[in-house]
């Protein structure tokens, strides 16, 4: 069934495609490095934002404490 | 014709390697709907922890003073039983700060949650305007309308995840119900809430915030205080959509876990729509 029978609202086939296995291996690689690399980056700002208190208590006992953030 | 090859078909045809078919993927989420849905994992849990420490200062349930220890929040009656009855925690040095101790940045700091809390509702406000172009952009959108047959097909997923752990128990076989489309009648209604659920909290969340200015939005949630018990509950909708979330799609394998980093499935008979469904 096309997408024009199935009405604006109607759900649409996915996109398929087909790719080379070295391909979706390098960006299956790529993504999965950039989202460690966010985790990463989320961890810090939580260290960066969160009070030394709350810190301590999570375990990180090294003052991550920055001018002005308490 | 005479076609030129490339090098790289040069270098195939010469190769004694075997050549590896193409892989058939899905294209199943779109990047921006990716990007939101992850940072809504750091973002949400900032709203939390500092909505939990905003809280302290004035907790929506209270009763009397206790005469004794002049206590009068009812998450602090919780910790205090928590610490009487659960083995290891009987000289716990703040019985009433236990669920702030656990579930806040911690007590008596308002000042900083209030900013971090206004920061995170800034950003989830900001990540989701990016979510909502990422469905309109990626035709995400229509996977999350609710249809006719949802009623029915949710009861039978329903009774799937009731009796899958008894059969895992009994080593029997318990098939998947099977659905042609994106997602099943159950995750379809959780994803199509939770966005409806933030709407909901930026809305009370604002009523709260400036009480004056928008008077009228929070006497649509029944006034000041009435807000302040939506937003309280809101919260635990998102907390009780994302435990089972996130068991059912670790349960669900690593697919659907890849599938939202890199945005494509190697399930691609699952992504067929059949009409009777819409």
């Amino acid at each position: 069934m096309n997408n024009k029978a199935r009405g604006f609202f109607g759900e649409r086939l996915l996109p398929e495609f087909e790719v080379e296995p070295q391909v979706l291996h390098r960006r299956t690689r790529r993504d999965i490095l950039l989202f460690g690399a966010g985790a990463v980056a989320a961890l810090a700002g939580a260290g960066s934002l969160f009070p030394q208190d709350t810190l301590t208590r999570l375990g990180l006992r090294r003052n991550m404490n920055s001018r002005g953030k308490e | 014709m005479t076609r030129s090859t490339t090098p790289r078909e040069a270098a195939r045809s010469t190769s004694t390697l075997p050549e590896q078919p193409a892989v058939l993927v899905a294209r199943r989420h779109h990047l921006l709907v990716r990007w939101s849905h992850w940072l809504n994992v750091p973002i949400l849990l900032g709203l939390i922890l500092s909505g939990v420490s905003i809280y302290w200062s004035s907790p929506i349930y209270q009763h009397k003073p206790d005469p004794l220890t002049g206590n009068f929040d009812v998450a602090a009656d919780i910790g205090i039983w928590i610490c009487a009855h659960v083995p290891g925690l009987h000289h716990y040095n703040s019985p009433p700060d236990w669920i702030y101790n656990h579930m806040s940045l911690g007590p008596g700091m308002l000042a900083l949650a209030l900013r971090l809390h206004w920061l995170c509702a800034y950003a989830f406000m900001l990540n989701g305007t990016v979510y909502v172009a990422g469905l309109i952009a990626g035709g995400g959108w229509r996977g999350l309308l609710p249809r006719r047959t949802d009623l029915l097909d949710a009861f039978r997923m329903f009774q799937y995840y009731v009796r899958l752990p008894f059969a895992k128990l009994a080593r029997r076989q318990w098939p998947h119900p099977s659905f042609n489309t994106k997602y099943n009648a159950l995750q379809r209604a959780a994803y199509f809430s939770v966005p409806l659920a933030g709407c909901l909290s930026v809305a009370t969340g604002w009523a709260i915030h400036k009480p004056m200015q928008f008077h009228w939005l929070a006497a649509i949630f029944g006034g000041f205080d009435a807000a302040r018990v939506w937003h309280f509950w809101l919260m635990w909708v998102f907390i009780l959509f994302v435990v089972p979330h996130v068991i059912l799609v670790f349960a669900d394998g690593w697919d659907t876990i890849r599938g939202m980093i890199v945005g494509w499935s190697a399930r691609v008979k699952r992504s067929e729509v059949t009409a009777n469904e819409q």
